[in-house]
């Protein structure tokens, strides 16, 4: 009782900086995922004190204050598992790496589980400065994982594995299952999308893939808000205004553009994430990149192309965000 | 160097009423005391109004004219270079002045005084907008049924509507008062430029002028245009459509000349592009040019084409393209049908 006692005093005063920490390491993530383009799901938490004495009881902690490791947390959700491995990347590079598990690498070849990446991390000693030094010490458990494994991870996962009752055999198949079909979901999209990409025919993926890269880079947009079915079939029309260029010329000749009007890029997207007014609609879609290339480029060709199939409205107003008019 | 319309970031904006002056009885200004309060959404509307009007096909690049009698050019100097001036003050002094300069046939409005960034650099922007009206429709319930209540509202400016007004904008690149750049839309200027309403707001009041005498930039672009037709177009048919339309366009009574316009109106699509880039090259403002034919007046009356056997073919602009037909062969040579009733037949003088 002592020691619940006093994990609670500690958790009282304590809870405010770790919520601050989880923030920090949260943001910090977040904006390096953006910078490298990787769409993503992310929340945080510091643990409730609840949660906190029940896993001080349930594990039986002698010195539970130091021995609770996620006391700060953060989620990143990632939409496919070949992100992993650049997250990981990510992560290495901005903290010090105090443990990796990858839950993967414990599954046998016969063998289906929870397949997340847990990452214990505190801050770089060189990094602590007098902005952070309140987190002096303070370690912050990351956890990575796709979509799937989150979805049975939030539900499947504590219902089989923190049971209150035997569970029977058929159920737990069933929760095998489960898991299999997990990890079958996350290998065929990977699968499909890299035979997607890699097709000869699809001459636009590579576009479409870095133009949303960099939008993801250049904006605080989150995936659901991307209309990506607007987005493919607006790039692919507009690709004939590059007229003779390859998909790869084109790719590159926008990197290079986003490159260069970086600053500005940011600050446009800045000042209209929170317009949802109609006409600015495509500020809010990747293919807003190669409007605004165009734009610059050539915009008689643009406008020739865009008025066959889209209102002028939108290209207006795209212009007019671009700091330019139509006349 | 170009305004990037873009990365304006508007900082704060004060608004005086500035009623027109009548010929007998007095009137007076109603100066705020202070700058009006402005929310994310207001600064967006108001930057998307500047930029619409300062990119339109009404807006000149402009300096400031030191011989002018107006305090607004030293006013703006003091104002956009650090540490600068008071804001609100400076923006009452404009007030008074506009008040002052105006004539009965200026009406009246608003001036709506802009502090803020181009490009990260100090900035300022003066509007001269007028008061709108219209009807405000909201649902309410009268005995028990619903209806809309509509009622007319007078103090409106800057609607939806409003795509062109009188702005001036004004960007300090630093660090000297030369490293100025400006542009002014006013409308009415390219309209009836002999009238002194036409001078008004940008002489009279802000005291600027033109970057460059009209009739230079007029000369400028006929020559370049006449140089892209001449170098970069190869054929012949396309050439003469051009050079008719170059030469319509110059005749025209039309007061103003856009060169993305003309582009857009008369060139082929693969060729608009590359004429642009052409008269940038050449420094042909991408701007709309104020049109003044002083310096080029004989040689837009007559259009003449050149053959390699020696021959040539003189004509106004508008007997080439009703009574001449050109028609590239598929040996490369160009046909040219023309009927005609000789009417004299001479040497050349």
């Amino acid at each position: 009782m002592t020691g619940l006692a006093e994990l609670r005093a500690y958790w009282d005063g304590e809870r405010p900086r770790y919520e601050s920490f989880a923030r920090y390491v949260h943001d910090r993530v977040a904006e390096g995922l953006r910078q490298i383009g990787i769409p993503c799901e992310m929340a945080c938490r510091a643990k409730t004190l609840d949660s906190l004495l029940k896993k001080a009881i349930r594990k039986n902690y002698a010195n539970p204050i130091d021995e609770i490791t996620d006391k700060a947390g953060v989620r990143v959700v990632l939409l496919y598992q070949d992100h992993r491995a650049d997250v990981v990347s990510l992560i290495r590079s901005m903290f010090d790496l105090v443990t990796l598990e990858d839950a993967q690498e414990r599954l046998g070849e016969a063998e289906f589980g929870y397949q997340g990446i847990h990452c214990q991390v505190r801050l770089k000693l060189e990094e602590i400065d007098e902005a952070v030094t309140n987190f002096t010490g303070f370690n912050c458990e990351i956890q990575i994982h796709t979509c799937a494994q989150h979805a049975w991870s939030e539900t499947t996962h504590d219902l089989i594995y923190k049971p209150i009752v035997q569970v029977p055999l058929d159920v737990k198949r069933a929760s095998i299952r489960l898991q299999a079909l997990t990890e079958l979901f996350d290998n065929e999209i990977s699968r499909v999308r890299q035979q997607i990409m890699t097709m000869p025919d699809y001459k636009d993926a590579q576009v479409f893939t870095r133009l949303e890269r960099a939008f993801y880079r250049l904006t605080h947009a989150g995936r659901v808000d991307v209309d990506m079915e607007l987005s493919i079939q607006v790039i692919n029309y507009l690709m004939p205004v590059y007229a003779d260029s390859t998909s790869d010329q084109i790719a590159i000749e926008l990197e290079g553009f986003v490159g260069d009007r970086r600053e500005k890029l940011e600050y446009i997207y800045m000042c209209y994430q929170n317009d949802h007014r109609i006409e600015s609609l495509f500020i809010h879609q990747p293919e807003s990149l190669m409007i605004f290339h165009l734009l610059e480029r050539d915009s008689f060709a643009l406008v020739e192309r865009w008025q066959e199939a889209y209102d002028r409205v939108f290209l207006e107003q795209m212009a007019l965000l671009w700091g330019r008019s139509l006349e | 160097m170009a305004l990037d319309f873009a990365t304006l970031d508007i900082k704060r904006v004060i608004v005086h009423d500035i009623p027109s002056r009548p010929t007998t009885g007095a009137s007076t200004p109603m100066l705020s005391d202070v700058e009006s309060p402005l929310n994310d959404e207001l600064k967006l509307y108001l930057k998307e109004k500047i930029t619409q009007s300062a990119t339109s096909s009404a807006a000149f690049d402009v300096i400031l004219d030191t011989t002018s009698t107006s305090p607004v050019p030293n006013g703006i100097l003091s104002f956009v270079t650090p540490p600068g001036t008071d804001f609100v003050a400076f923006s009452q002094q404009v007030a008074n002045h506009l008040y002052q300069t105006q004539t009965g046939v200026n009406t009246k409005g608003f001036l709506v005084m802009v502090d803020c960034t181009i490009q990260g650099c100090p900035s300022l922007g003066i509007l001269k907008v007028e008061r709108e009206a219209g009807i405000r429709v909201a649902p309410k319930e009268v005995s028990g049924k619903r209806t809309f209540l509509i009622e007319r509202i007078r103090e409106l400016m800057l609607t939806q509507g409003t795509k062109v007004f009188k702005v001036g904008v004004f960007r300090h690149r630093g660090p000297g008062p030369a490293d100025l750049d400006a542009v002014v839309c006013d409308l009415q200027r390219g309209q009836v430029p002999k009238y002194e309403v036409a001078v008004f707001f940008l002489s009279r009041f802000l005291g600027c002028r033109l970057a460059e005498a009209p009739e230079i930039t007029t000369k400028r672009f006929l020559e370049s245009t006449e140089a892209f037709i001449r170098d970069q177009v190869s054929d012949p048919a396309c050439k003469a459509r051009y050079q008719i339309a170059l030469l319509a366009e110059m005749n025209s009574r039309q007061t103003i000349i856009s060169p993305r316009a003309f582009a857009g109106t008369h060139l082929d699509i693969e060729d608009r592009k590359s004429y642009m880039d052409h008269l940038e090259s050449r420094h042909v403002p991408n701007q709309p040019i104020p049109k003044d034919l002083a310096l080029v007046k004989t040689r837009i009356q007559r259009m003449q084409m050149d053959f390699a056997s020696g021959v040539s073919l003189i004509a106004p602009g508008d007997v080439f393209s009703d009574k001449i037909h050109l028609t590239k062969q598929e040996n490369g040579l160009t046909r040219v049908d023309f009927e005609d009733q000789v009417s004299d037949i001479r040497g050349r003088r």
